[in-house]
């Protein structure tokens, strides 16, 4: 085996961002699923039936106790037990992100529902009562008023879940799971410690400007959700001008555009 | 499928035996980070050259790097230092550090948003009556700052106690490392780790009742 020199940073910075799609791969995987779920603890908290209340209240309770990197070793521990023992089907073979993406969805789903039921409740009764009362059906009203609204009170919290969800998905490579965390520990065992400063140094160069990008592009968002008219005016000059500073490579001028 | 429940008992029994070794690395590191994040708050909010800076770029980067991956680059720099025999410590202090260094950050920008929320006007009224800026800040502005952030400061020592699971990659003996140690032992990982997450459910959600009724006694001070 060939001894590797890790020693440079931005060599180990190179090496280590193919890796990064596996990241985004559950990232994006987890936070689908955790939506849904959690869409469905939402319905259950607000309903009105006392049972269905209590058993989504005590799922959120348990998720928000337990530290993720623990129920991400009951989940794979427990489900190939489960699924040779009960369900007798082998899934030694599965991938390992599907451990990640059902650990992490199982946390999402408690985190989102308490984000998205108090989103809801922050709009206020009149609007619904108002879009009712010039003659759109509850769905509408629910779709047109209430979900954009919803959903602009949400944003805070849903750029703190992602950036969460990134920042707790590293420790995926506890169960032996090849993402960029991974690769990083990998490169680690493979030159038998001898780089490991310049390899996690590099590692966190990664994950600090990409939380910033989340960040700012959330805000972004929540600029252009506002439902306060001047503000979202600025933010769409604010928007085209973040993309022709950050973005300008992708958008090709025509040719002669301004002879037309 | 059959669970050990006698294994599962046994391993519980274990790690709350190493539970106040998670409850000494919070502790410290929090009596740490309260004043030194408070500080640097202030610091940040005064806007003073060169040190707000370089906090806010420390916030920044702390915020956004995994913990793990924080405690795993000290981890590296301990087994140097042992190697060189420079210095030989318990690998508690270590963790201590690095999670002290990650609450500071933390709690920098709770108590930044809690400060901005008191008016700069109590502060100019203690001083026009004759305290020093030092006084006003003691007797004045911080009490009623701790008073705000007191809800999102009990959250975030939830997390750090949570946070405290990720001391066995520092080779740290805690209630993680005692699963790790005895799942490995007997070959029943799920009972180990299943006794660890009863251990935190337990822990975690005596320190949120606590908390709560602790907000209830102080909710009247932070309205104020």
């Amino acid at each position: 085996m060939q001894y590797k020199n890790y020693s440079s940073i931005l060599d180990n910075i190179k090496e280590l961002l193919p890796y990064l799609s596996l990241t985004f791969q559950y990232v994006l995987l987890a936070l689908l699923f955790g939506f849904i779920f959690a869409l469905l603890l939402a319905v259950m908290k607000l309903c009105k039936y006392k049972v269905l209340r209590a058993i989504a209240q005590i799922y959120t309770t348990i998720m928000r106790c337990l530290p993720s990197v623990v129920l991400l070793f009951v989940v794979y521990f427990f489900l190939p037990k489960f699924s040779r023992e009960v369900l007798l089907i082998d899934i030694d073979d599965v991938p390992k992100i599907l451990f990640v993406v059902l650990t992490f969805a199982l946390f999402l789903g408690g985190f989102l529902s308490e984000v998205m039921r108090s989103a809801y409740q922050a709009v206020s009764k009149d609007q619904m009562d108002a879009a009712l009362s010039i003659g759109l059906t509850p769905l509408q009203a629910f779709i047109r008023i209430i979900l954009p609204q919803a959903f602009y009170y949400a944003i805070p919290n849903l750029a703190n879940t992602v950036i969460y969800l990134l920042k707790e998905g590293a420790l995926a490579y506890t169960i032996g799971l090849i993402d960029v965390m991974g690769r990083a520990y990998q490169m680690n065992t493979l030159s038998y410690s001898v780089y490991p400063i310049p390899i996690f140094v590099a590692l966190a160069l990664i994950y600090w400007p990409l939380a910033i990008v989340i960040e700012q592009l959330f805000k972004i968002l929540e600029r252009l959700m506002n439902p306060i008219k001047e503000d979202k005016k600025t933010a769409g000059q604010k928007l085209k001008g973040f993309k022709a500073k950050y973005l300008g490579f992708l958008v090709q001028t025509p040719k002669g555009g301004a002879e037309k | 499928m059959n669970l050990d429940t006698d294994f599962l008992w046994s391993v519980f029994l274990k790690a709350l035996a190493k539970l106040p070794v998670n409850f000494e690395i919070a502790i410290v590191a929090l009596v740490v980070a309260i004043p030194l994040g408070l500080l640097a708050a202030i610091v940040c909010n005064n806007k003073v050259p060169v040190a707000s800076q370089a906090l806010k770029v420390f916030v920044s980067f702390i915020r956004s790097t995994p913990p793990i991956l924080l405690i795993l680059i000290i981890y590296y720099v301990k087994k140097s230092l042992d190697m060189q025999g420079v210095i030989k410590i318990d690998p508690i202090w270590y963790a201590i550090f690095i999670f002290s260094l990650i609450e500071i950050a933390l709690l920098t920008e709770v108590f930044r948003s809690a400060l901005l929320s008191i008016p700069a006007t109590q502060l100019e009224a203690a001083e026009s009556i004759g305290m020093t800026k030092l006084q006003g800040y003691r007797r004045i502005v911080i009490p009623q700052v701790l008073g705000v952030a007191l809800p999102v400061l009990c959250s975030s020592i939830t997390d750090l106690v949570k946070m405290t699971s990720l001391a066995f990659a520092l080779t740290v003996v805690d209630i993680m490392a005692i699963a790790k140690i005895e799942g490995g032992f007997s070959l029943s990982f799920m009972e180990a780790y299943l006794a660890v997450s009863l251990i935190y459910l337990i822990v975690v959600f005596v320190l949120e009742r606590i908390f709560k009724i602790f907000e209830r006694f102080t909710k009247s001070y932070a309205d104020k």
